[in-house]
């Protein structure tokens, strides 16, 4: 189908409002940073807005939390970073910090502290869940596996949280 | 405080589900998107871009907030006015960075400026200057690093060496704070993370491999030629002169006409790249006093335009009011060039 610059347009701008705060806040729990989740966003639907004029996009939601979950795994093969466990050895206080913005309250960074103990792939689909809200259908449809998998961790993955 | 039983997960989930993406950096990296070409990939050399992004900053400190924002420069963390740096004057300068290379060059700068704090943190807080390298400085580094990395995997080789050229020079003139960790380096367990930063700086992004051997021996070379690129750009900036024609009166509907006249002074061509677009963005005023104004902020078209020598090149750019929050009254518009030079118009938009 043939769309024009100002259908693109407004497609994107429709996404945008719709996704950008949550892969922001995605990307956020994920990498325990304000900054670089920005720049995570801008590359996802820099990618999004490239992908539109290449044709339709049949599940736009599913396309981006799929890109931006390629950003993550890109940024993290890219380097390497330290543990929020190192950081706060080191004196990294995440609610004291200039770094991440003022959002950042008392609960939010002890649930920061919880999320960064979680395996890689636990805190993912917790995120997905918890924070974004996403059903298991979505979340095994992103991560390419079955519902019943994601259910199996994310049981396990709420059991450590407790913890 | 300990969260044992369901209802405490679910209070956190719900705190975490409030978290948005600051306004500011919402808005800009929409309209950035929307305002850049798509697909078609437009080759630049970025050379203004990014080698005077300070000279940004100042000029549109001074017309953001003067001399709250001039005196916040100075200031290191646990001063009043250390927000106002950190979070008005870097992210407005930021901002202005629009390209990878440019906010590449804008990290490191970055990275820079918190290496530049440590030694008075350090002095103030009673905390050996390693320790303070760890907290303070090796997080900017790290994103530094990151970015450096996507220009070597896109293969811009010209903007990375361009970029490891110019850090490893910059880096030099921290050397008292370096040498100190150096010789920290006798507990590498502490001090290993923070290396690998400054060896990103130093080396341009190689975080892995860590020499052990003095760099200055690289400096001289590295020296003479950003010293040489150095003064030959000041010299070409005193040469180059640029008018605005803009009217004092418009309506909110109306799409304005800039006119932009760029005279080449110097006795070579010179090859000018653009930016993009018109972007608008708050400019915070005073953080005491919470007032923010919109502001509309235009760079030009991503072209490269060759100028001759002694011609003076005309150059028509459009505002479409309509995608502003323009109000009736004073509004802001103010027009930056890649080169560093910015122009600040007032005009009134009328019913």
């Amino acid at each position: 189908m043939y769309m024009s610059d100002l259908d693109n347009r407004n497609i994107f701008s429709q996404h945008y409002e719709n996704f950008s705060d949550g892969l922001y806040r995605h990307c956020f729990f994920r990498i325990s940073n304000a900054e670089i989740a920005e720049d995570l966003v801008q590359e996802t639907f820099l990618k999004f807005w490239k992908e539109l004029h290449k044709g339709e996009i049949k599940n736009p939601k599913a396309w981006l939390y799929t890109a931006m979950r390629n950003s993550i795994i890109d940024y993290y093969r890219k380097k390497k970073t330290l543990s929020l466990d190192q950081k706060i050895d080191a004196g990294f206080d995440p609610e004291n910090n200039d770094y991440v913005h003022t959002q950042i309250t008392a609960e939010i960074s002890l649930l920061m502290k919880k999320i960064e103990k979680l395996s890689e792939t636990d805190r993912e689909v917790v995120i997905m869940r918890y924070i974004d809200g996403l059903p298991v259908t979505e979340i095994a449809e992103i991560i390419e596996s079955n519902e019943n998998a994601v259910s199996v961790k994310l049981h396990r993955a709420v059991q450590k949280l407790k913890e | 405080m300990e969260h044992k039983n369901d209802k405490d997960i679910e209070k956190l989930f719900e705190a975490a589900q409030k978290i948005e993406m600051p306004e500011v950096a919402k808005r800009h990296i929409k309209l950035s998107i929307l305002e850049s070409v798509p697909i078609k990939a437009v080759k630049s050399p970025y050379v203004f871009q990014f080698r005077f992004i300070a000279t940004f900053m100042l000029i549109i400190i001074l017309f953001a907030g003067g001399g709250v924002s001039y005196a916040a420069e100075k200031t290191i963390p646990g001063d009043m006015l250390y927000p106002i740096k950190t979070k008005v004057n870097e992210r407005i300068a930021g901002l202005l960075a629009f390209s990878k290379p440019a906010k590449t060059d804008w990290q490191g700068r970055l990275a820079l400026r918190r290496l530049a704090e440590v030694e008075r943190i350090a002095e103030r807080r009673n905390m050996s200057v390693e320790e303070v390298l760890e907290t303070h400085f090796a997080k900017q580094a790290e994103r530094f690093a990151y970015q450096l990395e996507q220009i070597r995997e896109s293969g811009e080789t010209e903007n990375l060496k361009r970029l490891e050229s110019k850090f490893a020079l910059a880096i030099a003139k921290h050397q008292s704070v370096i040498e100190k960790v150096e010789r920290a380096m006798e507990k590498p367990e502490k001090t290993t993370n923070v290396l690998d930063r400054l060896a990103v700086l130093r080396k341009g992004g190689n975080t892995v491999e860590m020499s052990s051997s003095p760099t200055t021996d690289l400096y001289p070379a590295v020296m003479a030629v950003a010293l040489e690129e150095e003064s030959s750009q000041k010299d070409f900036l005193k040469q180059f002169t640029v008018e605005l024609d803009i009217k004092e009166q418009y309506r909110a509907t109306d799409v304005l006409d800039l006119t932009v006249f760029l005279a080449n002074n110097t006795k070579n061509e010179k090859i000018i790249t653009f930016n993009n677009g018109c972007q608008e963005f708050e400019v915070l005023i005073n953080e005491y006093m919470r007032r923010t104004e919109p502001e509309i902020l235009c760079t030009l078209a991503i072209v490269e335009i060759p100028v001759a020598s002694g011609e003076i090149y005309k150059h028509q750019m459009t505002v479409d009011l309509n995608n502003y929050r323009t109000k009736i009254g004073e509004n802001m518009l103010t027009l930056t060039f890649p080169w560093g030079v910015s122009e600040t118009f007032s005009f009134e938009i009328i019913e």
